[in-house]
């Protein structure tokens, strides 16, 4: 294999774990695996969902125009939303990494 | 099946190598492009190192020929006839893409903060909770803007993203000339060691990946 380095960051550490997760991106539907391989497929689209309605949200407050009481509306059901992701990767072992699908030709989901 | 390693010029030789599976590598060519590709009963492109650098071999050793669009890891088609009536559809503007990417490669910019910023408290409102990913989306378009710059002025074309981290903040692609390697690659030291506050990796060269205009044609 050839190395394609050309400029390493101090310890390298921030370049080589990212090829695992690029490998490790797929459902796992062995029979023992896939009721937790199901909840990272629907928590993944939950999860796609969620950011999409969140950069709009962000755009539109970047934007101007909303009132400060909207501003505020906004931010609390973000987070609201935020914190309840949070709970549901807790709860089934998943981290950030693994809400994420390769979508083949259409690139990455999120 | 057919699986496709690249789009070349439609009378641009079919590299001289071996695909995924040791399969022959063949050329289907269309009015305007040609596929390189190679035939097989059946496939299921794994995404393992040995199998993803045999594929990324194939699309090097294409761009050998000429200037290639690198297709994306793991794209099949039910036969010749498939993929010839794909190039057909989409020969013009792939065509054009050849042209944007001839003698050029792609570089791969990846930024983090050196140092893990203090763990913020969480937002106390509904505002400050906007307030901070503004604040995140703001210092990554200062990265790109301010920090970047100089890259960017070395490039062809760009493409950034979001590092989708708090450590990894922006992922930038530039297509660069191929004998402007070396300079973009002192630049990027360059701006490591003067933004100290940032890492930056700097990798490649690779085939033109985020600019192959192929996910437009998906």
């Amino acid at each position: 294999m050839t190395s394609k380095t050309l400029v390493a960051p101090p310890g390298d550490a921030a370049v080589r774990p990212e090829l695992g997760d690029a490998l490790s991106r797929r459902i796992n539907t062995d029979p023992e695996g896939v009721e937790r391989g199901l909840v990272q497929l629907v928590l993944t689209i939950v999860e796609l969902l969620r950011q999409l309605m969140e950069r709009q949200a962000l755009r539109r407050v970047d934007a101007g125009g909303l009132s400060d009481e909207q501003v505020e509306r906004l931010g609390q059901t973000l987070r609201l939303l935020a914190d309840r992701m949070d709970e549901l990767k807790q709860e089934f072992g998943l981290e950030d990494r693994d809400l994420n699908l390769d979508l083949g030709p259409l690139g990455r989901l999120l | 099946m057919i699986y496709l390693y690249a789009i070349i010029e439609r009378l641009a030789r079919a590299p001289a190598c071996v695909g995924l599976n040791n399969g022959e590598v063949l050329a289907a060519r269309a009015s305007e492009v040609a596929g390189i590709y190679s035939r097989h009963e059946q496939i299921e492109a794994r995404p393992e190192p040995a199998v993803l650098w045999r594929h990324e071999q194939v699309v090097e050793a294409a761009m050998g020929t000429g200037p290639a669009l690198p297709v994306r890891f793991g794209t099949t088609f039910a036969d010749e006839n498939a993929l010839l009536s794909s190039l057909e559809r989409e020969g013009q503007r792939l065509s054009q893409r050849l042209d944007r990417v001839r003698g050029c490669v792609e570089l791969a910019i990846r930024v983090g903060q050196a140092e893990a910023r203090p763990r913020e408290q969480p937002p106390r409102d509904g505002r400050a909770y906007v307030e901070s990913k503004l604040d995140r989306l703001r210092r990554r378009q200062a990265i790109v803007r301010d920090t970047l710059r100089p890259l960017g002025d070395l490039a062809v074309e760009t493409s950034h993203a979001d590092g989708g981290s708090e450590s990894e903040v922006v992922c930038a692609s530039y297509l660069v000339e191929s004998d402007q390697v070396d300079r973009f690659s002192e630049s990027v030291t360059h701006l490591a060691e003067r933004n100290p506050r940032l890492w930056l990796s700097c990798t490649g060269p690779w085939p033109p990946y985020s600019f192959s205009g192929l996910e437009e044609a998906a």
